[in-house]
């Protein structure tokens, strides 16, 4: 019996398909890569941003409700719903933005501690995260999670608190160098009375309090005014400040979807791109898309899967769902909890996610989720396949087209031990071993 | 080597990580290199460091490094019944229901008495060893657990911290330290979080440990796993992808038999176990963190502030039961806490959150002593706290420029007075204005040899003797030697059951070889009933004036025929 592919010559390249399917979901199979080089680049590329035919993210909504379930329920319901729609929907760039505000516009449950607060938020980022910033900003700092996580809550007329307004600028928005302390002040000032109800009010909700706003005349970025806190956010994205912020959030996204430390000259592109595109967020990704640096030999290889990406990729690849192997532990271990980023800067890439406590828990998640896909019968009739087209077949099943030739003869010469061992470990060895060879961890 | 020094050893050691059973330190990194992985080494930093083979032998810790056990008590530590202001009348006045009567306290001094349960920390006071800091707390007024503890592991004061002030140390390490940093938690807590992944989390018990299976069926995936090491045709993280297999396998490997087989009780005292052997095991580790509680006892304060004493008395036990010489003069612990509590206790046999509490320091190479400055419990905050003074940093600053080689005006980013608790690591004690002391070699071995004979009612075999003369450098105190003595099995037969009473007759009988006299005995059993250790007994008598004089002629001819 015999594994053999034939691609046939398409207007896209199959390689590169597959490496935008990686970065802007979580991979793609064989002939969902194949369906889709059919397409020109362009073509291609707007097809995988428009997720209309997502399902609407009110779609199987988790209870949260604190008097009927358990804490542990609660983030069992929250988690396994973000697993289920990034590895079922059929755009997960949706979620995979969804995951990039998440660790830009950090709250966390550790502070928050309201499981449906942090749920929210992440809503919002589904909902809003591929539209307007402006918008999408102006929505975050008035959620409660953002309210509560970074104490704008507690930021009072009388004792303003500068952590949300400092953050907003230096980590959101601009970066340290295109601020002074005094702006930071005056927009403290400017976000008083944004606060929140009453602290054992069901559900907690934003309230503006005249009686803690500051009235007063501050000055903010060499404007004097009677600044209101939206208005900061505005001025920032909006104003003078448009073209570093643009660049900010452009290096932050490319980042995310390319390689770290973009050029000057790619910065520049996608903020041209992204004001032109009045500060969308969808037109910011189909300019990183369409960026030829995207499909450079540079941006290939360049990013480890985080723990997340890492792990929606494996249940996607072997048809298993949340509830089959309860990820929402493992990612922990591997150092990406969700809904809870380590501190307001979020999760760091690429040598952050490498460590041996990291590379226990993905051995310990592969170890499981190969005796489930066993179960399965996934890579079942290996053992009635040449070695070699046991092997390709098995990475080809987790979404690995073009494995180095040490991995390839890493995995043949295991099945060909297995083969002269105990034939009925062949398919969940090679589950096991697919998950952890270094392409597979690469994003 | 004599029965008497193998057993004291045995009941120290760690079992050798299995690798090195047979394979030397230099042989295990030369086999790994040739399969391109470097056991416990994260293999993306291979990738900055093509020298790894040469600065790897250099990568344990060095006689002059520190290590330090961080212990952050978390929820707020009431650091009046920690450390008990005696002699402080308002203190008795603001706490009817919670505060210790002087009796009842460990007294260190005529003003501060230790909570009386924490006998193992009273021990090592009175051997030198423990510094009691003061007036800790932070130079902002706010008491939310959240932002103070976040000021306090991050070492800065202002905005919500990225980084922890031992991961930014941790991130100047060389890359060569194979595990620098041990987080004995579920995740790496912010004060051990750096710009690079430099701490790795241990699980508390051996079977949280990856488990290495011996089945056959996984040890060949395990070995295809290795194989995926060493190919650079994925670029720098690919490559380090594929070594992480490898190195993980190895590392998992080598922990399994640090970890004991039946950890010892106790939430504390079972992770400074792990912690212990890890030293002893030599993996270049500079700094372990340890984060527990609950502290904050808004409500039934004495039982859980007890219950919380006894563990850390019990952990700080452990780990001088267990550490080796050879680490003792390179380990310090210290504690800290995001705040104190009020001085006034509440209606819930409780205390709220306060400001000032204290912090200890204890190790072979801590100058023990009062430090800092109490806080006067009269002249109070606007919520009636104590007023810190002591910032916690200057504290944290000691610790990296004067224990861990850091610097503490980049890793802080301010410049804080330091506080004088410590000997460099590695130094030894009398040293004085930062010369070695002249030590007096052969009244060094003479004293040794009378310990021997104290405990153990025979001469030492020379084998043994060395070994205790050279341990640690050379540098190993009378005292020390006497705590590691007391744990011998010879010396637990003879006294391990026997009341104070039994011990001290039986050690006149012993050592002095005479019946006790009314007047000393009397005085020796006031000294055991204030709380010193048997141990300390032992040199007491072992030095005395007496000993020295009737063991002299045994002495001298022990030495003629060494």
């Amino acid at each position: 019996m015999a594994y053999a592919p034939k691609v046939p010559p398409m207007p896209s390249d199959f390689s590169d398909v597959a490496h935008l399917l990686r970065r802007s979901g979580f991979g793609g199979t064989r002939s969902e890569i194949e369906t889709l080089a059919a397409m020109d680049w362009t073509e291609l590329v707007d097809h995988l941003l428009d997720i209309s035919d997502n399902p609407p993210v009110t779609q199987g909504v988790p209870n949260l409700d604190e008097d009927s379930t358990s804490w542990s329920d609660r983030y069992v319901g929250m988690t396994h719903f973000w697993f289920e729609r990034a590895r079922t929907v059929p755009k997960p760039v949706q979620e995979k933005m969804a995951l990039f505000w998440h660790g830009l516009l950090c709250s966390g449950l550790d502070k928050v501690n309201k499981h449906y607060l942090m749920f929210d938020q992440i809503q919002l980022f589904r909902s809003g995260g591929m539209g307007d910033i402006v918008e999408l900003y102006q929505a975050m700092a008035l959620q409660p999670a953002m309210l509560i996580y970074l104490d704008n809550k507690d930021n009072r007329k009388r004792s303003p608190n500068e952590n949300f307004a400092r953050e907003l600028m230096e980590l959101f928005t601009l970066g340290q160098g295109h601020y002074t302390e005094d702006d930071v002040q005056a927009a403290a000032r400017a976000w008083t009375g944004h606060g929140l109800n009453r602290w054992d009010a069901v559900p907690r909700e934003y309230v503006f309090d005249p009686d803690q706003h500051d009235n007063e005349l501050k000055t903010f970025m060499g404007i004097t005014n009677n600044w209101n806190g939206p208005e900061i956010i505005t001025h920032i994205l909006l104003g003078p400040k448009q073209r570093a912020a643009a660049e900010f959030i452009s290096t932050k996204m490319w980042s995310f979807f390319a390689y770290p430390n973009p050029e000057a000259g790619v910065v520049g592109d996608l903020a041209d791109a992204l004001i032109a595109g009045g500060m969308r967020a969808d037109a910011l990704l189909r300019a990183i898309f369409l960026h030829p640096n995207f499909r450079s030999p540079k941006a290939k290889n360049a990013l480890v899967r985080s723990p997340i990406e890492f792990t929606v990729a494996a249940l996607r690849h072997a048809g298993l769902s949340s509830s089959d192997i309860d990820p929402q532990w493992y990612v922990g271990e591997m150092g990406q909890s969700m809904y809870d980023p380590p501190n307001v800067s979020g999760w760091k890439q690429n040598g952050y996610w490498i460590s041996s406590s990291a590379m226990w828990a993905k051995a310990r998640f592969a170890s499981n989720l190969r005796w489930r896909a066993y179960e399965n019968e996934l890579l079942a009739d290996s053992p009635d396949l040449e070695i070699s087209d046991s092997v390709t077949r098995a990475l080809d099943t987790f979404g690995v087209f073009d494995a180095s030739d040490r991995t390839l003869a890493s995995l043949n010469n295991f099945v060909t031990t297995e083969r002269s061992s105990s034939q009925w470990a062949e398919p969940p060895g090679l589950i096991f071993l697919s998950l952890l060879t270094p392409e597979f961890q690469l994003a | 080597m004599d029965p008497s020094t193998e057993q004291v050893l045995n009941a120290l050691s760690t079992p050798a990580p299995e690798e090195s059973s047979n394979l030397s330190r230099r042989g295990f990194l030369q086999a790994a290199a040739v399969t391109g992985a470097v056991a416990g080494i994260p293999t993306w930093m291979l990738l900055e460091n093509s020298d790894l083979l040469a600065s790897a032998e250099a990568a344990p810790v060095g006689p002059s490094d520190g290590i330090l056990i961080s212990i952050t008590m978390g929820g707020g530590n009431d650091g009046l019944n920690t450390v008990v202001p005696i002699d402080q009348g308002a203190y008795y006045d603001a706490r009817p229901r919670l505060a210790y009567a002087p009796e009842d306290c460990l007294q260190v001094s005529a003003s501060h008495g230790l909570n009386p349960n924490l006998g193992t920390i009273k021990e090592r006071w009175d051997m030198g060893q423990v510094a009691i800091i003061d007036g800790v707390g932070q130079p902002v007024d706010d008491l939310s657990h959240f932002s103070s503890m976040a000021r306090l592991m991050s070492g800065r004061l202002g905005g919500i911290p990225t980084s922890g002030w031992l991961g930014r140390y941790l991130d100047g390490l060389p890359s060569s330290v194979a595990i620098p940093g041990v987080t004995l938690s579920s995740s790496i807590p912010l004060h051990m979080l750096g710009s690079n992944p430099r701490t790795t989390a241990l699980p508390q018990r051996r079977s949280g440990l990856f488990s290495v299976s011996s089945n056959p069926v996984d040890v060949r995936q395990y070995d295809t796993l290795r194989s995926f090491a060493g190919s650079n045709e994925l670029g720098p993280w690919g490559a380090a992808l594929g070594g992480s297999g490898a190195s993980g396998l190895d590392l998992a490997a080598r922990l399994r038999p640090i970890y004991p087989e039946s950890p010892i009780e106790g939430r504390l005292a079972r992770r400074m176990e792990v912690i212990a052997r890890l030293i002893n095991a030599g993996l270049g580790t500079r700094v372990f963190s340890l984060i527990w509680g609950d502290f904050d006892s808004h409500s039934g304060q004495p039982e859980q502030h007890d219950a919380r004493m006894i563990e850390l008395d019990a952990a700080i036990k452990v780990l001088f039961d267990i550490l080796s010489p050879t680490w003792l003069d390179r380990v310090v612990v210290v504690t800290q806490s995001e705040f104190g509590r009020r001085v006034a206790d509440n209606d819930s046999d409780g205390t709220d959150h306060g400001a000032a509490s204290m912090a200890f320091a204890i190790g072979a190479n801590v100058i023990g002593g009062v430090y800092g400055q109490r806080p006067s419990l009269t002249a109070l905050t606007r919520q009636g706290n104590l007023i810190p003074t002591v910032d916690f940093r200057q504290i944290q600053a000691t610790l990296l420029d004067e224990w861990l080689g850091g610097d503490s005006n980049e890793i802080l980013g301010a410049n804080m007075e330091k506080i004088p608790f410590l000997r460099a690591p590695g130094t030894p004690a009398d040293g004085g204005g930062g010369t070695p002391p002249v030590i007096d070699l052969e009244a060094r071995r003479n004293q040794f040899v009378r310990l021997y004979l104290a405990y153990f009612l025979r001469l030492p075999d020379e084998e043994g003797l060395q070994y205790w003369l050279t341990v640690g450098n050379g540098r190993l105190s009378l005292g020390d030697a006497s705590y590691y003595f007391t744990q011998s099995t010879e010396f637990q037969n003879m006294y391990g059951n026997v009341d104070d009473r039994r011990f001290l007759e039986l050690i006149y009988q012993n050592v002095l070889r005479r019946e006790p006299d009314g007047e000393g005995f009397a005085y020796w059993e006031g000294v055991l009933r204030d709380g010193y250790k048997r141990g300390s007994l032992m040199i007491w008598f072992s030095e005395s004036e007496e000993n020295i004089r009737e063991t002299a002629p045994m002495v001298a001819e022990f030495n003629k025929n060494r």
